[in-house]
């Protein structure tokens, strides 16, 4: 890595906000290539999810991370597409998220929401309070690669199952990886609800994803 | 202050104090972070976005069983109600910081600012936390008055009191008049709201909150995610 590439990661890692979209803006007009600025970003978040998990950073600081990528990524993308690379959400993979039904949290959804989108997946939110049929319909209609069901209470399990139980009866289950999150979710409750896998944090929604992506390509 | 029975302390001294520690209690000590809540400090009070409500109830109660309480004229059932043990009267307590905040917060995530929607969620969970301290002490002040003492708080959705006793609770408390609905899953809307019950007599046990804490399968997340509301 040279300096200036050290300098936006670690401007970016550093939460200097303007400093880092500075030093971008002066790569790509120095020539660097877009998707080598979009490497470092994401070296830049790999290290900052470390900071979060080892208890350093805050979700505050990792939405604003977030911000930061998004606001690369849109510097990014007039280069990309003259670099002749796909873009837009069509090229993206698509996450399908919602809270489920009878429960109206939705703050965990959105952070989650942020943090696949900056990092390169499309998201269809559903909202809060998504009944199961909704689920079902929507599945068949998006075609996700994945699906989220978020709950912050007890009361969500019941609904992460029945949900899960339907898309399984219409036939949906063996195309979709399904992913829980939100309050008391763990390792009982994934196999109670028969989720693939269970995540508590965003970062680890971002990971779950594109673990099975890389797998499912 | 007096807190009467039904008290929207928005634009009070006390909904000020509430504000200015909330914010003043991020884990955040990044200066980028900093800058952004002094912002969200200034549009909350630009926008009125902080409207802080409580409705309350003392109400006549006695032991049926020890998991089975008469409050009023309603029945409630919860293996955590054996701490109300010699409790005569019970305070049920609704309180919300309001609607405005979370739909704020929601608004923030659908426009890309994120750092402010999570800002409004760890600001409005962490006033909650200051409400409910507060509400407590209220509460065992007046209990004094009376020369009786009060218990610890018990919350709907705490190990042993499911969050199906909330409707019921809500009734009890009036919690429509502070502007707060109960689904019929016990779901409080608006979601940043709370409840609790005080159990009131002459001799009433309390606990730290860290040990209702231990029982619960969330505690260990709560703590690393700062997703308690104890400040």
């Amino acid at each position: 890595m040279d300096d200036r590439e050290s300098a936006i990661v670690n401007a970016i890692v550093d939460m200097k906000e303007q400093e880092a979209l500075a030093l971008v803006r002066r790569s790509f007009a120095e020539g660097r290539s877009a998707a080598s600025v979009l490497d470092l970003s994401r070296a830049a978040m790999d290290i900052i999810g470390k900071r979060f998990e080892e208890g350093e950073y805050f979700l505050p600081e990792l939405m604003l991370a977030g911000e930061m990528l998004a606001q690369i990524a849109e510097l990014a993308k007039p280069l990309l597409a003259q670099a002749g690379a796909a873009v837009g959400d069509a090229t993206r993979p698509k996450v399908l998220i919602g809270t489920v039904r009878g429960d109206l949290h939705d703050i965990g959804k959105n952070i989650v929401t942020f943090m696949l989108d900056v990092n390169g997946f499309n998201v269809v939110d559903l909202g809060v309070d998504v009944q199961v049929q909704t689920f079902v319909d929507k599945v068949r209609e998006q075609q996700p690669a994945v699906v989220g069901l978020s709950g912050f209470l007890t009361l969500a399990f019941d609904s992460m199952r029945d949900t899960i139980a339907a898309l399984s009866a219409a036939g949906m289950r063996d195309r979709i990886k399904i992913m829980i999150g939100g309050g008391q979710v763990d390792e009982a409750i994934r196999k109670y609800t028969g989720a693939d896998a269970f995540g508590v944090n965003a970062m680890e929604a971002v990971t779950l994803c594109r673990g099975w992506l890389a797998t499912h390509s | 202050m007096t807190l009467s029975q039904t008290t929207p302390i928005a634009h009070s001294p006390l909904a000020a104090g509430l504000l200015r520690r909330g914010i003043a209690g991020s884990l955040s000590s990044h200066s980028s972070i900093r800058s952004r809540l002094q912002e969200l400090a200034q549009r909350i009070e630009r926008e009125n976005l902080f409207r802080p409500a409580v409705a309350y109830r003392i109400l006549p109660s006695s032991m049926e069983e020890p998991q089975r309480w008469r409050i009023a004229e309603a029945i409630v059932e919860g293996s955590i109600l054996e701490r109300m043990a010699g409790a005569t009267q019970v305070a049920v307590a609704f309180a919300t910081i309001g609607s405005t905040w979370g739909e704020a917060a929601s608004v923030s995530f659908r426009h890309g600012d994120a750092v402010a929607g999570c800002l409004f969620d760890e600001v409005g969970t962490r006033i909650l936390g200051l409400m409910a301290r507060r509400i407590e002490a209220l509460i065992r002040i007046e209990a004094r008055r009376q020369g009786r003492c009060s218990g610890s708080p018990l919350e709907p959705g705490q190990p042993g009191l499911s969050l199906t006793v909330q409707p019921l609770l809500g009734e009890l408390a009036d919690a429509r008049s502070a502007g707060i609905e109960v689904t019929p899953h016990g779901v409080l809307l608006p979601t940043k709201s709370f409840s609790m019950l005080i159990g009131i007599g002459t001799s009433m046990r309390r606990w730290p909150r860290a040990e209702m804490c231990r029982e619960c399968r969330s505690s260990v997340r709560c703590q690393r995610y700062c997703l308690s509301w104890d400040p």
